[in-house]
């Protein structure tokens, strides 16, 4: 059975007919594995679609409720299941005092669907929890998010805690949010900046190709 | 934070200034030229309680202390001509109630920062015929005792009691600031920028009762049921904005009246929240509806374009000329002139990081922007983009008032 119907159900977000082709893939014998293979092809499809503003926020969610359902049936974990090769690490979570997840979640969506393995820590995160999960996971990348303004000293308190832990040298920061410029990048210290997901996934890219 | 005193050049009695205010904002609403282009600061209520220099905890209970602090302000920026004063929970009816749709400050978060929204799911999908058939009763039996902590469908005497408390406090304090408003108007010449708000039915929906996942999941699985609830919850939109204003006793002072301006923060429509099928399917026509039965019963409507509304700005030429304010947040203001100008005034846009990081000169410059391509003709109101942030540098918005008062002159 070819691959390619699975991958268009998927991307087009059709959920009956992509469960369905799973159900059939599994009772035809083949490997979990290689179905979710199959489903980060799609995943790529789905963010490149955001990324053209042929998909908006319903659809990523929607996306991720078929592959939450595909996970149910084949018992593994799309995020982390395979031999996917990263382009690189990111550590991502919205800055202390701001609970807004929504801008987060679409940045998170679009880095993974794009070939990088990120690492959430959620929203109201204070600076030593990414001073922690820096420590823990060494990634290339950290982006921090913010929807209200007093995010903007939480950025910066945030990035100077980074540099005492003498982590700085080691990563690239972004920051991103609505309200958010070179103004902005400048106070807080943050080696880039982004106003929507597409912005900061091609400015991550970019980094990685150096 | 350095006190300003903004003394006025020439000495107006307050009736003078309000009548003048008024005119000004009513005459821009309507689309025609004032004799200058009107001035709105709305006050975040972090500004406030910086300015004042205590935490937005504190503002949520001393309600003495943030009328005070707003007094200052108005005294402090004279070129206003209707101010924000900064729109928070009251601490008494949150805690009465005990409300859990919001994580507030000194509780949940630092006390210096304002209060944010709990996104969850309050409605089961298999809840949504219920809520269509009956809201009220679907709000009452199944919707408060999840979001209010006193377990309410219990029947226990407790929660009763809560109940009453929380509509003393809630009583409390619309007398507080509905007398505090009068006081403004007659002490200060100053109309109040808001007078009441609600929300566009699918951010009913998508806010509150489903939350974002699951609504967005629903426009694939019950597109139907979406629709139908946001007709159902179309008269209480507008009951919710109407409600103060009947309740309202008449001041019988004969002033020039200003036409109660209805908020309405509009937070899930924009692009990329959806598309603009979707928001062609789920968001508008029931915004449509709310808007023009509020203009039809005479309110000012005044959405609040959160984000940036520049793909979704055509649609606004489909409601009511001359009775609707459109704030501009992060839309392209400029395009909006061009495309919608002729049917809603708009309010905005000087951005917060200008107000925050800015010099007075780059906020003058962009004010000129403002005033000469948007101001053309009239229909235009100077605002921040997200009204006065609470990081907004004093000097800048001086310069924002004192420039927009000055070279804001109309020619006649």
């Amino acid at each position: 059975m070819s691959s390619e119907k699975l991958v268009e159900a998927l991307a087009d977000l059709k959920e009956e007919k992509a469960l369905k082709l799973v159900k059939e893939k599994l009772d035809a014998g083949e490997e979990p594995l290689k179905i979710l293979e199959i489903c980060r092809k799609a995943v790529e499809i789905v963010g490149k679609r955001f990324e053209d503003a042929e998909y908006f926020l319903p659809d990523l969610i929607m996306a991720g409720e078929i592959l939450r359902r595909i996970s149910e049936i084949t018992k593994l974990d799309i995020e982390k299941a395979g031999e996917v090769k990263y382009l690189a690490k990111v550590v991502i979570g919205t800055v202390q005092g701001d609970i807004h997840n929504i801008g987060k979640d679409i940045v998170t969506f679009m880095l993974d669907a794009n070939g990088f393995d990120v690492y959430d820590i959620g929203v109201d995160a204070p600076p030593q929890k990414f001073v922690e999960k820096i420590e823990e996971v060494k990634p290339e990348i950290v982006a921090l998010s913010g929807f209200l303004t007093l995010a903007y000293d939480s950025m910066k308190k945030t990035v100077e805690a980074i540099e005492a832990a003498g982590q700085r040298n080691q990563i690239k920061i972004i920051i991103g949010g609505g309200h958010i410029d070179e103004n902005v990048r400048r106070y807080t210290g943050a080696d880039a900046y982004a106003t929507s997901a597409a912005k900061g996934v091609r400015i991550c890219k970019k980094w990685m190709e150096i | 934070m350095q006190e300003v005193d903004g003394n006025l050049a020439v000495k107006k009695s307050p009736k003078e200034l309000y009548n003048e205010r008024v005119e000004r904002i009513t005459t821009a609403t309507s689309l025609k030229t004032p004799d200058r282009v009107p001035i709105v600061l709305g006050f975040n209520i972090s500004f406030i309680a910086r300015y004042g220099g205590v935490t937005v905890q504190e503002l949520m209970y001393n309600y003495e202390k943030r009328a005070e602090i707003i007094e200052r302000l108005m005294k402090a920026f004279p070129e206003a001509d209707a101010i924000g004063s900064g729109g928070t929970l009251s601490g008494p009816v949150s805690d009465a109630l005990g409300q859990g749709l919001y994580e507030i400050p000194g509780r949940e978060l630092s006390p210096d920062v304002s209060f944010q929204f709990i996104e969850r799911c309050n409605m089961k999908s298999e809840e949504y015929d219920m809520f269509t058939e009956n809201p009220t009763e679907f709000l009452i039996t199944k919707y408060f005792p999840r979001i209010f902590r006193e377990e309410w469908n219990k029947g226990l005497t407790r929660a009763k009691i809560a109940m009453m408390k929380g509509i003393f406090a809630h009583n409390d304090h619309r007398a507080f600031w509905g007398n505090k408003r009068k006081k403004w108007e007659s002490e200060f010449g100053m109309p109040m920028a808001r007078s009441s708000m609600t929300k566009a039915p699918f951010d009913v929906l998508s806010d509150t009762l489903r939350g974002m996942r699951e609504s967005s999941i629903d426009m694939y699985k019950r597109p139907e049921k979406i629709i139908k609830a946001c007709e159902a919850l179309v008269p209480y939109c507008v009951m919710y904005a109407e409600l103060p204003h009947t309740l309202r006793i008449k001041d019988e002072s004969t002033r020039k009246e200003m036409k109660p301006q209805i908020g309405m923060p509009l937070h899930r429509g924009c692009v990329p929240f959806m598309s603009l099928k979707q928001f062609e399917t789920f968001y508008w026509p029931t915004l449509k509806e709310v808007i023009c039965r509020l203009v039809a019963d005479g309110f000012i409507c005044r959405p609040f374009a959160e984000g940036d509304w520049t793909m979704n700005m055509k649609y606004w030429r489909e409601v009511p000329k001359g009775k609707v304010i459109l704030k501009i947040d992060l839309a392209d203001i400029f395009k909006a002139k061009e495309l919608v100008g002729d049917t809603v005034c708009l309010q905005g846009n000087v951005p917060a990081t200008l107000l925050q990081f800015g010099t007075p000169k780059q906020v003058e410059k962009y004010c000129k922007k403002l005033i000469d391509v948007v101001g053309e003709g009239g229909g235009f109101i100077m605002d921040g983009a997200v009204g006065i942030p609470g990081g907004a540098k004093i000097e800048n918005i001086v310069a924002m008032t004192k420039f927009t008062a000055k070279y804001g002159v109309y020619r006649r």
